[in-house]
């Protein structure tokens, strides 16, 4: 999944239907290993990529380097 | 009749020996010319010549189906793609897959800089994996774990927060973290029971020498595979696999000469070589009945963090960055390859998983592989089939310092936990435990 992809089910609430924990999908079961679509990690990559965004939001992440460093 | 089963083994696609587990080493010796800019540090420095030779290590390992090549490099990074792919090309198709890894140690050449030193050591490192395959013996293995502090987290977290960069650590005050002590060690065996490969993962950076030495070496790990060979003996091959060391110094960071550097990074290998040494002799090698060997490389696009039209006269004013490097930095889509390894020991317990992340991922990164893999001998290996920097995890990343939000940091916030994640599923895929088909209903 796209970056762009997850940040449109972030934001406008797509149905991506069932998102397992990478442990969910190898342990299996419904909606981890059948009756789900995305690939695994994706709900991984939803939460980290949402915590990104929240700190972009309050001003915590910037779009250029700290010129300390 | 034998020669009739040959016959239909040969026709039939089944390699001979299919199952059982080979090894050998072989090294070259980079021999990088004096005069180049040396790696690291960030300043302009120029080779005046060799400390300790600088050295390509190969460990080759078959299933007797599939041949894969370790490479460790005395570098601070592994070379560009083009000549990484143009030492796999001269392999092929006797090794199935090459995976280069650097020490990051920061007194040795770069090589992006220097075309005809580069020129010099890709045929030596080709030949010294044909060398490494045709001398592969039977071999059984096993591993150990051991804990050594020789290293602190550099990033000072002050209470209001904010990070001050704390870059050497003499008095060896522990009120920084994280920190991981472990020292994983694996031992490949001959059948006979003689080692012979040692190698060593820790994580921190080799830059027990500073900016002041202009001579190649392969700082603390080259030492500490000298103690390591010398008190194992049996012509054992050791090697250093460098961790997730994006945020870790040793103790004695950029020791200056006059203050007897050579000594003090002799005395930081030689602990680590200790404790290595000791983890060693306790392994008790196993041959396994069936080993098989499977690797997966994901290659991830992988977004510039920053602004890069408003970055660029920055590298070039402030940082005096211009070139290749400033190219790197600046690269707005990047593909970074996250390849693992799986050596199927026959059982969980003995199975030995290896992650390589293309760059400088922060420690906590190898503590969550740990924590999160099924296999519990898992390691995160940094440096490994390309350089895209540091990698530090979300949280560093909002609280800053080097390596964390300054111009060494070109990808997206959030690409450490991406690749840490991407070499978790590879694990469960080549453990067979994760299908691209649906599960039945149950």
């Amino acid at each position: 999944m796209r970056d762009y992809d997850a940040v449109r089910l972030l934001v406008f609430g797509a149905w991506a239907g069932y998102l397992p924990t990478i442990l969910a999908s190898v342990q299996g079961g419904y909606g981890a290993d059948y009756n789900t679509t995305v690939e695994v990690g994706t709900g991984e990559r939803l939460v980290d990529r949402a915590v990104v965004r929240l700190f972009e939001l309050r001003g915590l992440l910037k779009s250029l380097p700290d010129p300390r460093y | 009749m034998r020669v009739l089963l040959l016959i239909v083994l040969v026709v039939s696609g089944v390699r001979l020996g299919a199952g059982e587990l080979r090894a050998g080493v072989a090294r070259a010796d980079l021999d990088p010319p004096a005069g180049i800019p040396m790696a690291g540090y960030g300043s302009a420095r120029y080779s005046k010549g060799t400390l300790d030779p600088l050295e390509a290590r190969v460990l080759a390992l078959s299933d007797g189906d599939r041949t894969v090549a370790l490479v460790t490099l005395d570098l601070c990074y592994t070379f560009d793609a083009g000549a990484m792919d143009q030492i796999r090309a001269a392999v092929r198709p006797a090794i199935d897959e090459v995976i280069f890894h650097a020490s990051h140690t920061h007194s040795g050449p770069t090589y992006s800089e220097a075309p005809a030193a580069l020129e010099h050591a890709v045929p030596r490192i080709a030949a010294a994996i044909q060398e490494a395959a045709r001398s592969m013996t039977p071999a059984q293995a096993g591993n150990g774990w051991g804990q050594i502090q020789l290293g602190f987290n550099r990033r000072y977290l002050e209470s209001d927060g904010t990070v001050r960069m704390f870059w050497r650590n003499e008095a060896k005050i522990s009120t920084t973290f994280p920190v991981d002590p472990t020292v994983g060690v694996i031992r490949v065996d001959r059948r006979d029971g003689t080692p012979l490969a040692v190698l060593v993962n820790y994580a921190c950076h080799p830059v027990v020498l500073g900016p002041d030495n202009v001579r190649y070496s392969a700082d603390y790990p080259g030492e500490m595979r000298r103690y390591v060979e010398q008190e194992l003996g049996h012509g054992v091959m050791a090697f250093f696999l460098q961790g997730a060391s994006g945020d870790i110094n040793p103790y004695y960071d950029k020791t200056p000469l006059i203050e007897d550097a050579l000594e003090v990074m002799k005395q930081t290998g030689q602990r680590l070589g200790a404790e290595a040494v000791r983890l060693a002799q306790s392994i008790r090698t196993q041959a396994p009945e069936s080993a098989h060997i499977r690797s997966k490389t994901v290659v991830l696009g992988v977004a510039n963090r920053w602004d890069v039209a408003k970055l660029e006269p920055i590298l070039k004013d402030r940082y005096r960055i211009t070139g290749a490097r400033a190219n790197r930095l600046l690269a707005q889509d990047m593909q970074a390859p996250v390849t693992t390894l799986l050596l199927d020991l026959g059982s969980r317990d003995r199975d030995l998983a290896f992650v390589g992340m293309p760059g400088e991922p922060f420690v906590e990164f190898q503590m969550q592989l740990r924590a999160k893999s099924p296999l519990p001998n898992s390691f995160l290996l940094g440096y490994t089939n390309g350089y895209f920097a540091y990698l530090p995890t979300i949280a560093a990343a909002v609280r800053g310092g080097y390596g964390a939000n300054s111009s060494v940091n070109p990808t997206e916030a959030g690409t450490g936990e991406r690749m840490l994640n991407t070499g978790l599923i590879s694990i469960y895929e080549l453990l067979g435990l994760l299908s691209e088909q649906p599960g039945k209903p149950r």
